[in-house]
């Protein structure tokens, strides 16, 4: 029981990790991808946060009163990893979005004979705008 | 040698720092014609500064640098060795040429107004990757990787301008990439819990009276990120399609770099985290390497040979000799350290150059087919020659460097009795005979079309094929130079003096 409440976050930190992960391989649309790395990376953030506290101790913040603080480091370690998570996430939006544009899909299944290498090339993000082009190519 | 004494104490951040600065200035110029070169100019400089610190290394010395005057381990220390220098000039080199070959290969397929940020791109990930390599602080590494995957996936994206693919290949590669990197930061987490540094150097000396649990976790999460990172089987799934959809020009840089730098992330952790060279921390993975390594040269020169389009052909085949390094690594030692180094700079150089002729057909004929290729040795017999010279060296034609290279792998095999990995060299060649002349067989002897456009290679391309061409045949007679470097670094690397 004291490891089931003591250890809380680390617990959390399991959790979700294994959603996350989870969600990144299961899911076939791409934002839902994203959103399951996103997952993935806040598990690793309450993972950094949760090392630096320290047992009763207070804010790192300099008084007479208090003697014990909790590490700072890992928090700022962490809002360097939020920048980073943040711009990832940016990047994969943007990707998400042209890819929509090209292919009319941002569905894995719908998206995988279009990318095959045998596939003819088809050029830009201009050269498809109907959404329904891809499924038609996919017939037989 | 050249640069004032002001400059040359902080060459170790400015490498880094000056194209990072420079790639906000050149994404905000609006015309192209004054992006370009300012980013060569950019380019060109930082491989000044890189030169500066392969000089100032050269001997054994490593240069300290604390960042904002904060003394390690409590600063951000960079510190540069000859390991760092080597690599940061790989980097900075590669950069230049791609930035050389740029503006002519991007045009036919993108619109002047883009330009100026494709370019800002290609800084902001050379200064990533020299970030990498030259920073002690392992927060920092993680910090520049994500800066460089992130222009990576641009540069990638940006060839969906001749082929829609390129986008999807870069959002897999994110996918990947982004949960390569967090496991790096995992790996990051447990060994900072368990030794309270993040300085690599700090983390190699603590390491030992740390838990030993909490070290095999920690380094397990690391080496998968890098493994990912250096396209490892059976995590190379995204090179392929990256480097063939990518413009053909960008797919230059990254063949020379991006995989490289993994390379030497895998060195650096070897040694100064993990304190004992061919050993990554107390879970033995180097003798996980000469498995995998040799399953990549077979696998990846197999499937080489049923490619039908040259980018992905020369993609397989860099993960053929990405194997051949870890191959090499597995073996440890000192001897496997510099083989291991050799084949990193020969392989950029040969694989460098042929992705070049590759940037400079493509310009020309508009597609990288294998059955587009037809007559291109006597439409385009330059070219042709290059991809000759690259094709003889990736077989291991001996006054080639890529007989240096396999030879100096074979040899750390045969004096450790190895003859499985000998045996899997040779295989591989073999194999990789099938696949080179598959493009020689297309070059040459199919009949060509008459449709094809005429000219040989632009003029831009000339330079940077022609050296990386030259460094092809020069390092293959005179191989002097890249070996004495190699031993130089292994020799540092495992703190023995030469």
């Amino acid at each position: 029981m004291k490891d089931l409440v003591g250890l809380f976050p680390y617990w959390a930190v399991i959790m979700l990790m294994m959603t996350g992960l989870y969600i990144v391989i299961a899911q076939g649309n791409l934002v839902k991808k994203l959103i399951g790395l996103g997952i993935f990376q806040v598990s690793v953030f309450v993972l950094y946060i949760a090392v630096g506290v320290v047992d009763g101790g207070t804010p790192p913040i300099l008084d007479d009163e208090f003697a014990v603080y909790s590490n700072p480091l890992p928090s700022v370690l962490i809002l360097t990893a939020i920048v980073v998570g943040v711009a990832t996430l940016a990047v994969g939006l943007a990707l998400s979005v042209r890819i929509r544009e090209a292919f009319g899909t941002i569905e894995e299944e719908d998206l995988l004979p279009l990318t095959a290498p045998t596939h003819p090339v088809v050029t830009g993000p201009e050269a498809e705008t109907d959404t329904n082009a891809g499924r038609e190519e996919t017939r037989p | 040698m050249i640069l004032p004494d002001a400059i040359l104490a902080h060459a170790a951040v400015l490498v880094v720092v000056l194209p990072l600065l420079a790639a906000p200035i050149v994404a905000l110029i609006r015309d192209h014609r004054i992006a370009a070169p300012l980013a060569i100019l950019i380019a060109l400089a930082s491989v000044v500064l890189a030169l500066e610190l392969v000089n100032a290394t050269w001997g054994g010395e490593t240069i300290s640098y604390a960042l904002g005057n904060w003394q390690a381990p409590i600063g951000i220390e960079y510190r540069v060795d000859l390991l760092s220098a080597a690599m940061a000039l790989l980097l900075t080199v590669s950069g230049s040429l791609a930035a050389l070959m740029m503006s002519t290969a991007i045009a036919p397929e993108m619109a002047p107004g883009d330009r100026p940020r494709l370019y800002a791109a290609l800084l902001l990930c050379m200064s990533g990757l020299t970030g990498i390599v030259v920073t002690g602080d392992l927060f920092n590494v993680f910090v520049f990787l994500e800066i460089s995957s992130l222009a990576t996936y641009v540069l990638i994206a940006s060839g969906s301008g001749r082929d829609r693919r390129a986008l999807t290949a870069a959002f897999d590669y994110l996918i990947l990439g982004a949960t390569g990197a967090t496991f790096f930061v995992i790996g990051i987490a447990f060994l900072y819990v368990v030794t309270g540094t993040l300085n690599m150097a700090d983390l190699g000396e603590r390491i030992s009276d740390a838990g030993r649990r909490a070290v095999i976790v920690g380094s397990s999460f690391l080496f998968v990120g890098i493994a990912l990172k250096a396209a490892m089987l059976p995590l190379h799934r995204w090179l392929p399609n990256a480097y063939a959809y990518a413009p053909t020009v960008m797919a230059t840089f990254l063949a020379m770099t991006a995989t490289k730098v993994s390379i030497y992330l895998m060195i650096r952790l070897t040694d100064v985290v993990f304190h004992t060279p061919g050993e990554l921390g107390r879970v033995n993975f180097a003798a996980l390497m000469p498995p995998v390594g040799l399953a990549m040269l077979v696998f990846g020169s197999a499937i080489a040979v049923t490619a039908k389009d040259l980018k992905r052909l020369l993609a397989f085949s860099s993960i053929a000799n990405l194997g051949l390094m870890l191959v090499a690594l597995g073996l440890g030692g000192v001897a496997g350290i510099a083989a291991a180094m050799i084949n990193l700079f020969n392989h950029a150089i040969i694989k460098g150059g042929m992705f070049a002729t590759a940037t400079a057909i493509v310009h020309r004929r508009g597609s990288a087919r294998l059955d587009a290729m037809a007559g291109l040795s006597r439409q385009m017999p330059v070219a042709f020659i290059f991809l000759v010279i690259g094709g003889l060296a990736l077989i291991g034609v001996p006054l080639t460097a890529g007989f240096v290279s396999k030879l100096s792998v074979v040899r750390v095999a045969f004096d450790l009795g190895d003859w499985t990995v000998a045996g899997g060299i040779l295989l591989s060649s073999l194999i990789t005979v099938a696949y080179v002349w598959r493009i020689f067989e297309a070059t040459m002897l199919a009949e060509p079309r008459s449709d094809a456009p005429k000219g040989d290679m632009h003029p831009a391309f000339w330079l940077p094929v022609g050296l990386l061409g030259a460094g092809t045949i020069v390092f293959g007679i005179w191989s002097a130079p890249v070996i004495e470097l190699s031993t130089r670094i292994a020799h540092q690397m495992a703190g023995v003096t030469p």
